[in-house]
């Protein structure tokens, strides 16, 4: 039997506004949203509006004047609506959820419909599929109402109109549905008013009705949704399609173990996929090469880039030193090369010359070979995070992600040393008061005499992180005999003394 | 272009080449233009020196490599990044030369700051000298690394020429930047390095600040008591900023004159 999910993107322009402003956007005072529409004689009409909006009273098809005024010199932001990139934007959407089911389709009403008929399963039922496309959807920063019904229009109704959108069991369209207005079979506005005209506003008042009598005076598609939604009528979807990877195979007269004619081939097929993705504007991100072996499963290697790349040279700069190590077996006999992930790549002038930093190809190439022999945790990037402890001021990412989007993290408007020690270690202080100053320090099997001393520094551990049992610490600056310069720093509690960094 | 013209470019390219790996980006036969923080093109090495601990001195320790002089280095990466296009990079190759994040903002004025060389920045997790040489190598020959600060310990004389080639030889003409830090105990290892630096802490008490003397120990095509080779460089912990604050004066001045008095006779 199937299984419909629709999923419901109750503040889908909204929400994309509120995403592109997280970039470089720090924290504010939050300001109304409208999205507006121009009609003819240069009236606007309220498209959507922010939830801040709304509990002020505007509503969808309102006046933007009337709108604006509602809300007062509140700062009100007015966003053009544009529905061909919002297309786009639920086009991707559908490809993007196609990791839950490979049916997917573009419900026109700002939604998608899943055909998860036999998937739930490999999720570990439809209870958890519907929390995983929940999340997958909140990371994105897309609130969504999401229904499974044994038929699309079953789970489209409950999705957008039951008061807690859930999982409706096999034979229980008809509980679930008759509580509900007759909007949520999606039927014309019209035929819905006709029908509050006549007292009858929920679906289950509707279905108590002769079936005889309907189409005569409301027409056959309030029969026809009705219908479908109990499963008595056929419900098709114009699935999506996403577009196939570009991929390139060449197989052999019969097998060799020759490595300099499998390394030819591999060549030769890269610059076919070049040409491919180059036709059709697109460059790889992920590279899987098969090499098809005898009497043995296909020896596989894969190769990520952090920038979509089409340029056969640097793709075999990458793949070429892990197929010096590939295991040949009794011989290949055929080579497969797939780019299984790939991005939108324009065209590019050929032997263009740069300097240096002026070309951000040349970055990305360079981290892309650095990862293929170091991994792809071995190039990173410091990201600031929000702390004042001074060893979780900073996180290591890895370079071949893209940056992270939303406001950067504030860095510590205090003195830090150049070289921050992994671990604080254990030092043997002689200071006048235990507050300090320090006059005497050893250290590593050395001590020396204390010229300059400042400080203290409080910091105090995080209040939250009970189990990280962290002491309070006071920080100092000293400088030795030597002139170096050293971040002392006492445990509160236990008096003991750590050297921390080194102004080195 | 026409063809006589290009001939002459590709001379001029070529002549300058030369110059400046023979010079190493200063003017031969004087210094005083050339500190420590305006190194040119090519490789360069610098040496923490001074004790861990104790009471210092003139010698480094022996036994101990000490501190790769992360300050100084800093300093050199931000002004040579300075002066390159705004996608360069600068990479920290070995967790030895990976500075505090702080310490790679700058705040020039009373507020705002400058994460220009923080986010250009990226951390290569070289596990052994093998692989930091290797990682230095490929992006000296990239264009997209415009300075590399690498962990130079355990380094041959062969891996210092790889090294100073690829420089010569990077994607944009030879303009390529490699600082090697390397321990004190390989003071006196073979090296194909343009310039070699050490940095020891400054000892003065007068200053608030963290500060290093730093000496050139060699420079290719300058006869060691030529031109200057001493300054103080001093961190301000108020901006982040390096800079040269003294050029030290390293040799005693011209003897008196001797008076000899007139006899009579």
């Amino acid at each position: 039997m199937r299984r419909a999910m629709c999923v419901w993107l109750p503040s889908l322009r909204i929400d994309l506004v509120r995403r592109r402003d997280s970039v470089g956007r720090g924290p504010g005072r939050e300001r109304p949203i409208l999205v507006v529409s121009r009609e003819g004689g240069g009236r606007e009409s309220v498209v959507d509006a922010c939830a801040l909006a709304q509990r002020a009273g505007v509503r969808p098809g309102m006046p933007a004047g009337e709108a604006r005024a509602a809300l007062g010199s509140s700062g009100v932001r007015t966003i053009p609506d544009d529905p061909e990139a919002l297309a786009g934007v639920l086009l991707r959407l559908a490809v993007f959820m196609q990791r839950f089911s490979p049916v997917v389709a573009i419900d026109s009403r700002d939604g998608l419909l899943l055909d998860i008929t036999g998937c739930a399963r490999l999720f570990g039922g439809e209870d958890r599929i519907l929390a995983r496309a929940g999340r997958a959807l909140r990371r994105l920063g897309l609130a969504s109402r999401i229904a499974i019904a044994p038929t699309f229009a079953c789970a489209q109704g409950v999705a957008r109109y039951a008061r807690s959108a859930g999982i409706v069991a096999e034979g229980g369209q008809r509980d679930a549905l008759a509580p509900l207005p007759i909007a949520a079979l999606g039927v014309d506005e019209q035929i819905a008013a006709g029908l509050g005209e006549v007292g009858v506003d929920r679906i289950g008042q509707l279905m108590a009705l002769p079936r005889s009598s309907l189409p005569a005076r409301f027409g056959e598609e309030l029969l026809w949704r009705l219908d479908c939604a109990m499963g008595d009528a056929i419900e098709t979807i114009e699935p999506v399609r996403s577009e196939p990877s570009p991929e390139a195979e060449m197989i052999f007269d019969g097998p060799t173990t020759r490595t300099d004619a499998i390394a030819a081939a591999v060549r030769t097929l890269l610059d076919r996929l070049a040409g491919a993705m180059r036709a059709r504007g697109l460059g790889a991100r992920r590279l899987r090469l098969t090499l098809l072996r005898v009497g043995v499963s296909p020896f596989q290697i894969e190769a990520s880039f952090g920038r979509p790349s089409r340029d056969p040279v640097h793709l075999w700069s990458i793949l070429g030193p892990s197929l010096e190590r590939a295991h040949l077996g009794h011989g290949v006999e055929g080579v497969r090369i797939v780019a299984e992930r790939f991005g939108r790549l324009g065209h590019e002038q050929a032997g263009e010359s740069h300097a240096i930093g002026e070309d951000p190809k040349a970055v990305a190439e360079l981290v892309d070979t650095l990862c293929a022999r170091l991994g792809r945790h071995g190039v990173l990037r410091i990201l600031p995070a929000e702390s004042h402890l001074p060893e979780r001021a900073a996180r290591l990412a890895p370079a071949a992600d893209a940056p992270p989007r939303g406001p950067v993290a504030a860095m510590a408007d205090a003195l830090r040393p150049t070289l921050l020690l992994d671990r604080p270690e254990p030092a043997a202080v002689v200071s006048l008061t235990p507050d300090g100053p320090v006059m005497h320090v050893s250290w590593r099997g050395g001590s020396a005499r204390v010229t300059a001393c400042s400080g203290p520094e409080r910091i105090s551990p995080v209040w939250w992180d009970a189990k990280a049992r962290a002491e309070t610490r006071d920080y100092f600056r000293v400088r030795d005999g030597s002139g170096r310069w050293l971040w002392l720093c006492r445990a509160v509690e236990s008096g003991r003394w750590f050297v921390h960094g080194v102004w080195a | 272009m026409p063809k006589a013209l290009s001939i002459h470019d590709d001379r001029l390219a070529r002549a300058r080449a030369v110059l400046s790996r023979v010079h190493g980006g200063g003017v031969p036969g004087r210094s005083s233009g050339a500190g420590p923080l305006e190194v040119g093109p090519g490789l360069h090495e610098w040496i923490g020196g001074g004790s861990a601990w104790g009471e210092g001195g003139t010698e480094p320790s022996s036994a101990g490599g000490g501190f790769a002089p992360i300050g100084v280095l800093i300093g050199v990466a931000r002004a040579r990044a300075g002066a390159l296009g705004a996608d360069a990079r600068v990479l920290w190759i070995g967790r030895r030369v990976w500075p505090t994040p702080a310490a790679l903002v700058h705040r020039p004025g009373r507020c705002g700051e400058d994460r220009s060389l923080l986010e250009r920045s990226l951390f290569v997790d070289a596990h052994n000298a093998g692989e930091a040489l290797w990682a230095a190598d490929t992006a000296l020959r990239s264009c997209g690394a415009g300075v590399i600060v690498a962990d130079g310990s355990g380094l041959d004389m062969a891996s210092t020429r790889r090294l100073q080639l690829a420089a010569e030889a990077s994607g944009s003409g030879g303009a390529g930047v490699c600082l090697l830090a390397r321990p004190s105990r390989e003071i006196r290892s073979l090296s194909a390095a343009a310039t070699r630096w050490l940095v020891e802490p400054d000892r003065s008490d007068e200053e608030d600040r963290p500060g290093w003397a730093v000496r050139l120990l060699r420079r290719k095509g300058l006869r060691p008591e030529e031109g200057h080779t001493r300054w103080v460089v001093r961190s301000c912990h108020a901006t982040g900023d390096v800079r040269v604050v003294a050029v030290t004066a390293d040799r005693p001045g011209p003897p008196a004159r001797q008076c000899r008095a007139r006899t009579g006779s």
